[in-house]
């Protein structure tokens, strides 16, 4: 009986052909991904509203969930769809990481008023249509697209707390009324844990999302999600902003299709939002630079009015509560003047501000308020001018 | 999850669970009874739950290595010939352990500021980069299958089961080193560089 020879003793050129040939296949993926790469940093697009006719100042706010009786409504996102109506999410539950929490819903349409809020997600059937045990949910993000359709992000908690997060993509065709099954993406290698969005997601030309997201396991960290929505899965990836010691919850505003700010909640205890600058479509991104709105571990929003002008919602408060939220406006991101106050009570909380620009120039906005409510705020420039002629705050 | 990842899934937690029963159960029939006590585990909830549920939540994606590794070890305990002989394995725990060093530090916000390693595996994300990656594991897997080291068509299969997207990720890495993988490898790395250095 003859003995097979072991493939190391096989001739040295069927050797070398097999081993092109395995060469050739694992290089594959590399190859076969120049289209997508050639369009993975397309450049931010940047919404163009037009100035509003009237130059009267305007400012309005109501609740848009004023009789829940959950204990916790937080982390709100807010989008304009192409009819010019509105659609709210946030979480809702008995606190934060409990296993009641779910992803609320309410729409304003033409006659301005939202409708009742309603959960779209439950901690039950996002487990069931992803094959997994989910222990909680939290932070959405709605991501408007063009075409009508609606995305949204959401995190569910595996274990844990935040830092056991990871976050879903699901997209309504029919403006929030029902929703896909969600998928998770997959984001990190260490169980695909801790990913988390909070701020408004930048609109990249050509289509896909540009999304600001932050890490929460051993460091805290800001990353950029370039998410596109495809036939079968949305294609995701991430790009770090910075490392895990000094800057998370990022708000990017952009000013060209190359050129972008973002701005920090500061980790690092000097106690200012930090800045930092990106000038090749949000690639890369310098070291965070403090500015001079204070910043006590509370998320801010930033934003770009319509004449080229920054505003910045934040919290300035030094106790364990977040017990105001103001606005500060600036013109080149570092050095801000504080505007106004849109909240202020002695042991209470206002977090989270969550700033668009609508296509009629005005600033509208979701935050949390006294936990339990999620409050709608629209103003415009002319409200922003008015204010600072009050010079109510000061120059900080 | 869809269908063919959370078959991947199962079929990877039934290869560990039938793998560790296969170490009680001996004797003729211990392949036999460590299967259908791996398929029962698969299918009975666990506090509400079927096992997968549990691991999912935690670990959604498996290497092809682990898989491998897994298969491999089944199939020597069950008396079959054996699909990784001692250069496979240590090739195998190399690999693993020199993919979590590079990995994982940067995955936890450690490292350069603007750089994470786990970037690399999304092939559209970073070209030249990416390249450097792809490159240096196709010449891993060249290397491997010229010396006729059978890791090296484990690097291939991962390669194609990342093309047929066979697991929720859409990153490389994932398809290459998991923190199991990655774990073990790193333990037997330290035994083989221990008997090393007692040799």
């Amino acid at each position: 009986m003859t003995q097979r020879p072991a493939s190391s003793q096989w001739p040295a050129a069927l050797r070398l052909m097999l081993a092109a040939v395995a060469f050739a296949v694992v290089l594959a993926p590399w190859l076969l991904s120049r289209k997508a790469a050639r369009e993975a940093f397309p450049g931010f697009e940047l919404s163009s509203p037009s100035i509003p006719a009237d130059a009267q100042p305007f400012f309005f706010n109501e609740e848009i969930n004023p009789t829940s009786p959950q204990a916790k409504a937080h982390s709100g996102t807010l989008a304009e769809l192409p009819d010019g109506s509105l659609a709210v999410a946030w979480y809702a539950g008995s606190g934060e990481g409990a296993r009641d929490v779910t992803i609320q819903f309410s729409a304003r349409g033409a006659d301005g008023k939202w409708s009742a809020p309603r959960a779209i997600f439950d901690r039950a059937a996002v487990s069931a249509a992803m094959d997994r045990y989910v222990l909680s949910l939290g932070n959405p993000l709605l991501l408007p697209e063009s075409d009508g359709k609606l995305g949204l992000l959401f995190v569910s908690i595996a274990a844990g707390k935040w830092s056991g997060s990871s976050i879903n993509y699901s997209v309504s065709n029919d403006r929030g009324e029902t929703w896909t099954s969600p998928q998770k993406l997959t984001l990190n290698p260490l169980g695909n844990l801790s990913a988390l969005p909070r701020n408004p997601p930048v609109k990249l030309i050509g289509g896909g999302w540009a999304v600001p997201i932050y890490e929460e396991f051993l460091g805290r960290f800001p990353e950029m999600l370039w998410l596109r929505a495809e036939d079968t899965a949305p294609r995701a990836a991430v790009s770090r902003m910075d490392d895990g010691m000094t800057v998370f919850q990022p708000s990017v505003v952009p000013s060209s299709a190359e050129n972008a700010l973002a701005f920090y909640r500061d980790d690092s205890g000097i106690g200012r939002v930090m800045v930092s600058e990106s000038s090749d479509a949000g690639r890369n991104w310098s070291k965070g630079q403090p500015s001079t709105v204070p910043n006590f571990d509370s998320g801010v929003c930033a934003l770009r009015l319509p004449d080229g002008r920054l505003i910045c919602a934040f919290n300035d408060s030094t106790s364990r509560k977040r017990e105001n939220l103001r606005l500060a406006i600036s013109s080149d991101g570092k050095s801000w003047r504080t505007v106004a106050t849109l909240a202020e009570e002695r042991g209470e909380n206002f977090a989270y501000p969550y700033m668009i620009l609508g296509r009629d120039g005005r600033v509208r906005m979701v935050y949390s308020a006294r936990d339990t409510r999620i409050v709608y705020a629209e103003f415009n420039a002319a409200w922003v001018d008015a204010q600072l002629a009050r010079g109510e705050e000061g120059v900080r | 999850m869809n269908t063919v990842a959370s078959i991947w899934l199962a079929s990877a937690l039934f290869l560990l669970l039938l793998w560790l029963l296969q170490r009680l159960l001996r004797g003729r029939w211990g392949l036999l009874f460590s299967a259908l006590g791996a398929a029962l585990l698969l299918i009975v909830p666990i506090l509400g739950h079927p096992a997968r549920y549990w691991v999912a939540a935690l670990a959604g994606n498996v290497s092809v290595p682990l898989v491998a590794l897994l298969v491999a070890s089944i199939a020597a305990r069950a008396g079959l010939s054996p699909l990784f002989r001692a250069r496979e394995r240590r090739a195998c725990w190399i690999f693993g352990a020199v993919a979590a060093f590079v990995l994982y530090p940067s995955a936890l916000g450690l490292g350069l500021r603007n750089f994470d390693s786990y970037a690399l595996g999304w092939p559209w994300l970073d070209s030249a980069v990416s390249l450097a990656l792809f490159g240096a594991v196709a010449l891993t897997s060249a290397l491997l299958v010229f010396r006729g080291n059978r890791f090296g068509w484990v690097l291939v299969l991962a390669s194609v089961a990342y093309l047929f997207r066979i697991q929720e990720s859409q990153n490389f890495w994932d398809y290459l080193v998991d923190p199991l993988y990655a774990a073990v490898s790193l333990v037997a790395c330290a035994v083989l560089i221990g008997r090393r250095l007692k040799d």
